[in-house]
């Protein structure tokens, strides 16, 4: 009883469809012709339907064969339509690949319906009762997110503004939005990824920066101070809260805030604030260098960033014009030197890597950058004119007061320096620049030396300036490196105590400040002497001065003085006599470095050759002059023996140094086979060399070196060590650490 | 208790089957159907607290809920799944009904209105859906209309499965369709209308299409097709953007325009051609005449005939218009707007822009009540066919009927085959010669009215009888269609965010019923998945919609 219901049920399931597909009056085309099909199963099923017809007999009855079927597909947005052609039997998937070879729709993307159902793949055109004349529809896809929470928050938000711009009163909306953007902020990926970029994408797609800017310039009371704090927040968290993997995402959306709010003015504040944000994002953010179509997913484009170059470029010419006329007027603002230095950073390394791939890219693709190339140079060349009479009129006003006094400062001029600096940069990048700007800083070399005393810092990089240091003089130099070294602290709480018997200085010195962590030393010392009451910078200031004597007593043997000149000194080859000894020349090294840091003279000056050594530099005959007269006067004599004189080997020279240590003589091998190897015309400059090497370098190579790591330990970075002692000249070291001139031509 | 009160109203209905009593009954239900608040609308700080239920979103599925949040808003809707389980109330509904039963519940809790937030949960639902759809994964990004369709797909499945006919014979219901030219059995009829009233329900849209080739003045054919989601395209400036200021009335002429389609083969003009082409060339009398009669599409040989090997032939000589109307009004209209596109760069882009629509919507000027092919310009040979039909509007009988079905059933028979050109000059001269030799045919299309609820056989032969009625109908002077839900989307073509408009109806305690719908004021929410707030009418009408649920008016 229960299968016959069931088909009847089956039976009249599909007559309504039956009834509903019934076209009235409607046409059924026959045999079409082949020829216009581009299906390949019609033409096969036409060819072998022609081949059954020619095979019959004339005048037979023709056989009933299933015919294609015409129908008309309703396009996606303009509506226009279209007639196609296919058999029964195919299949709708056939039909979607051939709407893609038309109109270059993905198949996925495409959505046939017909009578109210969507049509299936897998289906055929008559299961989907597809009659001839038959209507169908393409629609396309809107679909939904993978982050529904987001565009939840960002939704509300977008919406609670959109009400603020209409005028209704919201309770407590900024706190609101600030809420809603805070918690859109926390659902943000960690981990810079698709996910990241997709959230970010949804704040751009929304609408959200456009709405914000719009409530910003509503007329409405109340609204302009929500839209102002809540971009700022959004501009905090960026900065602040995000990771910096996520910058590049972030510089994105403050690069649409930016072009939105430039049209509100260029002076607005929330414009200048959003502004330094997307510079001091594009530090971490990736920055693309190609052309509009390489829209790289989380990169900035240079041309994006090349329109706030030429804003800032134009602010500060106004600003430098100003500084000018009237030297009390304020100058360029430091918010506005720290952008500009912020946005052109990368748009000189985009500009490099043109230059870089120039001879093997084609000709069009250099003119990428062109503009901007230009525009820099320029650019540079109006900077570097307005500097080079700011510099002018600043020694204009120095001349007629005293060069050292303090009460002229003008607060204009302490960006000169560091708009120096980005013309530094740029001329790098053109032929020619760079003499430019030497020329200007050599014709105003005095101003140049007073503005790095007065307003060079620590945390600016001013290794460029001393790439040409006659531009600079002592003063300068001074400066220069003592900021190399941290800044002694006032507070007693932070400094590195000390107590210290007089009976034993030398040894405890050794424990209190070799064996203490480098960084405990940065805030300074204290001194105290046990027995005594005294405290303070006279009493630090004798423990330096016995310090060093007690180190570079020739009794301790750790340094040789000079002969002719016993208050220089250089490492002593036969130091390691004291098991100690490389631990006591670190020791050294930082006691020497703690004595610059705190300003105390000591009383002692370097040998040429140990200075240079210190610096990396190469040790030549003259240098060793002071060290050793008398084997400076045998070189030299050497030298300038007669060719013939020395080639008869009348001095009996060989490529061998005997050394005295310890009461018995050593015969070193200057090089490999150095024994057997006499000095003549030929390799006398190699054997004199090779000579001054090994007595002055190599004996004393590992004290040198323990001596510069203990120096280091001392300096702010420790990488700078020989930096420290480039950027100075070896007068400039006995000034400091000795004393006086008068005292040193004593 | 609800289900019994409307199993009872449909056993009314069959055995009455009265258009009165239909009615009646409609408009008791339409009352019970109200949601029953009693407090005093002047109360607007207890009215401000009320909210609709929000739907949790679990995972990627914010298309599904609005569609769930826009079908809750459609009043008739609840009531056909309420009538149809009720129908079906004897079997086991879990087992044969589950997504009804799911759609049934969920609808009637989304519909309750509170004074506290509440937050439902579509999971029972989306389990019902998934397990009978294979290619659509609802834990993906999807597309509203897309989940729609698929939705009403399956509830007629299931209406389908448990529908049981109450003539036990077979041979009755074959009987019952016979294409004989005579009067409709009464049981019959309302067999036909309760499966219809089961399987259609309020989504019961047809669209009319009519196929006609100016070159040779003939009607090729007519199709009625139902549809459930009426697909508009924004009207454009260029091809890439939206015309600045455009509505959906703007959408909906530019729907039913006619539209020339190329590439169309028009058989009647090929016949015409061949006739012509046998008549120069002095071909076989015999052959003549077979092409003349020839009626039967299935078994046309004409194209292999010897003499019609040589005959030029190019689609480009038909002339072809398409032009679409609504046939059938549903009870619920829901209109889907276009607004992905591809670009010349392969990609797939989403049209921005606002389309305004209306509150009231009135669509009798796109329904096929007028004559003659609308174009934007004038087209002079519907003149003729006005006047034709005019004149014989007046003198309804049965041989002038007759005489003209077979008419046209000749006139569209025809088939058409290669195309070669060979001679233009022979082909212009013949088809000048055709154009004013033949004989234009009158167009006999039928007003049928969609509100013409006694007549449900649209796509049938009728009989001689119901002609004379329909063409002495009255036509009614407005189609009205009251706004329910709007379905937002943001972003972008490839992701974004659905949101959903709503409206509510809260009753007033001044309850009138001969026009409660002037009084009752309509309430608007905003629903973003389990978010819900209120919003005014305007926010509603500036809203960028994707897809537009409209409501019929019903008539006293």
């Amino acid at each position: 009883m229960h299968r016959p219901d069931r088909a009847t049920n089956f039976h009249i399931y599909f007559l309504p469809f039956f009834l509903q597909s019934i076209s009235l009056f409607s046409v059924i085309a026959l045999n079409q012709n082949p020829n216009s099909f581009s299906h390949s199963g019609g033409l096969s099923v036409n060819s072998t339907r022609m081949r059954k017809d020619e095979a019959k007999a004339p005048g037979a009855m023709p056989q009933q064969q299933r015919s294609h079927i015409q129908f008309f597909v309703r396009m996606m947005s303009a509506g226009n339509t279209i007639v196609m052609q296919a058999f029964p039997e195919d299949t709708v998937k056939s039909i979607h690949e051939r709407i893609q070879s038309m109109k270059g729709i993905p198949l996925f993307e495409q959505r046939l319906i017909y009578r109210g159902k969507q049509l299936q793949w897998e289906q055929t055109l008559a299961e989907c009762f597809i009659q001839n004349d038959a209507n169908l529809q393409l629609v396309g896809r809107m679909r939904s997110t993978e982050h529904p929470q987001a565009w939840q928050v960002i939704n509300d938000m977008v919406s609670l503004v959109y009400r603020l711009c209409r005028g209704e009163t919201v309770h407590d909306a900024l706190k609101t939005v600030k809420g809603l953007m805070t918690s859109y902020l926390n659902m943000t990926p960690r981990i810079d990824n698709d996910s990241a970029s997709g959230y970010f994408q949804i704040f751009m797609s929304s609408s959200a920066p456009a709405v914000l800017v719009m409530l910003y310039v509503s007329p409405y009371a109340g609204n302009k101070d929500c839209a102002d704090s809540s971009v700022r927040h959004f501009l905090s968290s960026c900065r602040n809260i995000l990771s910096k993997a996520l910058h590049g995402q972030c510089a994105r959306v403050v690069l649409e805030f930016c072009k939105l709010l430039r049209r509100v003015g260029s002076h607005d504040p929330l414009y200048l604030f959003c502004r330094s944000t997307f510079g001091s994002l594009l530090e971490t953010a990736g920055v693309s260098y190609g052309s509009g179509s390489d829209n790289v997913k989380g990169l900035v484009l240079i041309q994006d960033i090349f329109p706030f170059v030429c804003e800032l470029a134009n602010s500060l010419l106004r600003d430098l014009d100003l500084s000018i006329v009237s030297p009390s007027a304020a100058g360029p603002l430091s918010n506005d030197v720290g952008d500009f230095s912020a946005f052109l950073l990368p748009l000189r390394t985009g500009i490099k890597e043109q230059q870089a791939v120039k001879d093997s890219m084609a000709q069009d693709k250099h003119h990428k950058l062109a503009e901007e190339i230009e525009y820099l140079h320029g650019l540079y060349v109006q900077l570097l004119n307005k500097i080079d009479q700011c510099l002018q009129k600043m020694d204009q006003s120095l001349a007629g007061q005293e060069m050292m006094e303090g009460d002229n400062l003008y607060p204009a001029w302490s960006h000169y320096l560091s708009i120096l600096k980005e013309l530094y940069q740029i001329s790098k990048l053109y032929d020619g620049a760079e003499e430019k700007l030497w020329g200007v800083l050599t014709r105003q070399r005095s101003v140049l030396c007073l503005l790095i005393v007065r307003y060079a810092k620590r945390t600016d990089e001013h290794q460029w300036i001393l790439e040409h240091r006659y531009v600079t003089n002592f003063e300068s130099r001074r400066h220069l490196a003592m900021m190399m070294f941290p800044e002694v602290k006032e507070d007693y709480e932070e400094l590195h105590e000390m107590l210290i018997d007089r009976s034993q200085l030398l040894t405890e010195s050794f424990e209190y400040i070799a064996r203490a962590e480098p960084d405990s030393l940065h805030a300074g010392l204290f001194m105290e002497f046990k027995n005594e009451e005294a405290t303070g910078p006279g009493v630090l200031r004798e423990w330096f001065l016995l310090v060093c004597q007690a180190i570079f007593n020739p009794q301790n043997a750790l340094f040789v003085a000079c002969p002719n000149d016993r208050r220089r000194f250089f490492p002593n080859p036969a130091s390691k006599v004291h098991p100690l000894h490389l631990e006591y020349f670190s020791f050294a090294g930082r006691v020497i470095a703690l004595a610059l840091m705190h300003k105390v003279q000591v009383g002692i000056a370097f040998d040429r050759a140990f200075f240079l050594q210190l610096a990396g530099n190469y040790i030549a005959i003259k240098d060793i002059r002071d060290a050793d007269p008398y084997l400076y006067t045998s070189c030299k004599q050497i030298l300038d023996m007669d060719a013939d004189l020395i080639d008869s080997d009348a001095l009996g020279l060989t490529f061998v140094r005997e050394v005295e240590e310890l009461g018995q003589r050593k015969v070193v091998e200057l090089c490999p086979g150095g024994k057997n190897l006499a000095v003549n015309s030929k390799n006398r400059d190699k054997y004199v060399d090779l000579l001054i090497q090994d007595h002055f370098v190599t004996s004393i190579s590992e004290q040198v070196s323990h001596f510069a790591k203990g120096f280091a330990d001392i300096l702010s970075n420790s990488k700078l060590q020989q930096y420290f002692f480039q950027s100075l000249d070896l007068e400039d070291l006995d000034t400091m650490l000795h004393g006086s001139v008068a005292m040193f031509s004593l | 208790m609800r289900f019994d009160e409307n199993a009872m109203n449909w056993i009314g209905a069959t055995v009455g089957d009265l258009v009165g009593t239909v009615g009646a009954i409609l408009s008791l239900k339409d009352t019970k159907v109200a949601i029953p608040f009693t407090f005093a609308a002047d109360n607007s700080s207890f009215e401000k607290s009320l909210f609709v239920p929000g739907l949790q979103n679990l995972q990627n599925n914010c298309f599904l809920n609005v569609v769930l949040q826009a079908l809750a808003s459609c009043f008739c809707f609840q009531s056909f799944l309420h009538g149809v389980i009720g129908e079906c109330g004897s079997k086991d509904l879990d087992e044969n009904m589950p997504l009804a039963l799911a759609l049934a519940t969920l609808l009637e809790e989304l519909s309750s209105v509170s004074a506290e937030r509440v937050t439902l949960s579509p999971r029972k639902m989306m389990l019902a859906m998934s397990n009978n759809i294979p290619n659509f994964n609802l834990t993906s990004q999807q597309d509203a209309a897309e989940a729609f369709l698929h939705l009403l797909c399956l509830l007629r499945e299931e209406f389908g499965g448990c529908y049981a006919p109450k003539m036990s014979s077979l041979a009755d219901i074959f009987a019952s369709n016979n294409r004989i030219l005579t009067p409709i059995q009464r049981d019959c009829q309302s067999e036909q209308e309760r499966w219809q009233q089961l399987f259609l329900g309020p989504f019961d849209g047809i669209l009319g299409s009519r196929l006609t080739c100016q070159s040779c003045s003939s009607l090729i054919s007519i199709n009625f097709e139902h549809f459930d989601c009426l697909p508009l395209s924004p009207v454009l400036s260029d091809t890439s953007s939206m015309r600045v200021g455009c509505t959906l009335v703007d959408c909906l002429k530019q729907f039913i325009v006619a539209e020339h389609v190329e590439n169309y083969r028009c058989s009647h003009c090929w016949h015409n051609a061949a006739i012509k082409y046998l008549s120069i060339m002095e071909g076989n009398e015999v052959e003549l005449k077979m092409i003349r009669r020839c009626s039967d599409p299935e078994i046309c040989n004409c194209r292999k005939m010897y003499n019609l090997d040589k005959l030029p032939w190019s689609n480009r000589f038909s002339h072809t218009l398409k032009q679409l109307s609504i046939a059938r009004c549903p009870r619920i209209l829901c209109i889907q707007l276009k607004r992905v596109y591809m670009n010349v760069f392969g990609e797939l882009v989403k049209l921005q822009g606002h389309i305004s629509f209306p509150l009231i919507l009135d669509v009798l000027s796109f329904m096929t009540t007028r004559l003659g092919v609308k174009t934007q310009d004038i087209d002079v040979q519907s003149l003729p066919l006005n006047l034709k039909y005019n004149r014989r509007n007046f003198f309804p009988n049965h041989s002038d009927l007759q005489s003209e079905i077979s008419t046209l059933k000749f006139s569209g028979l025809y088939g058409a085959t290669r195309e070669q050109i060979n001679s233009d000059g022979v082909i212009d001269d013949g088809f000048v010669s055709s154009t004013n030799g033949q004989a234009l045919h009158s167009d006999t299309v039928f007003p049928c009215s969609g509100s013409s609820e006694s007549i449900h056989s649209d796509t049938h032969m009728q009989s001689i009888d119901q002609v004379d009625v329909s063409c002495n109908l009255v036509p009614q002077e407005t189609c009205l269609y009251q706004l329910v839900s709007v379905v937002e989307h943001f972003g972008k073509a490839g992701s974004g965010h659905y949101t959903v408009y709503r409206s509510v109806r809260v009753e007033s305690s001044e309850d009138v019923s001969d026009d409660y719908l002037n009084q009752t004021p309509m309430r608007w929410f905003c629903i973003s998945d389990s978010q819900v707030h209120a919003v005014s009418v305007e926010g509603v009408l500036s809203s960028e919609a994707s897809l537009l649920f409209y409501e019929r008016i019903p008539r006293n």
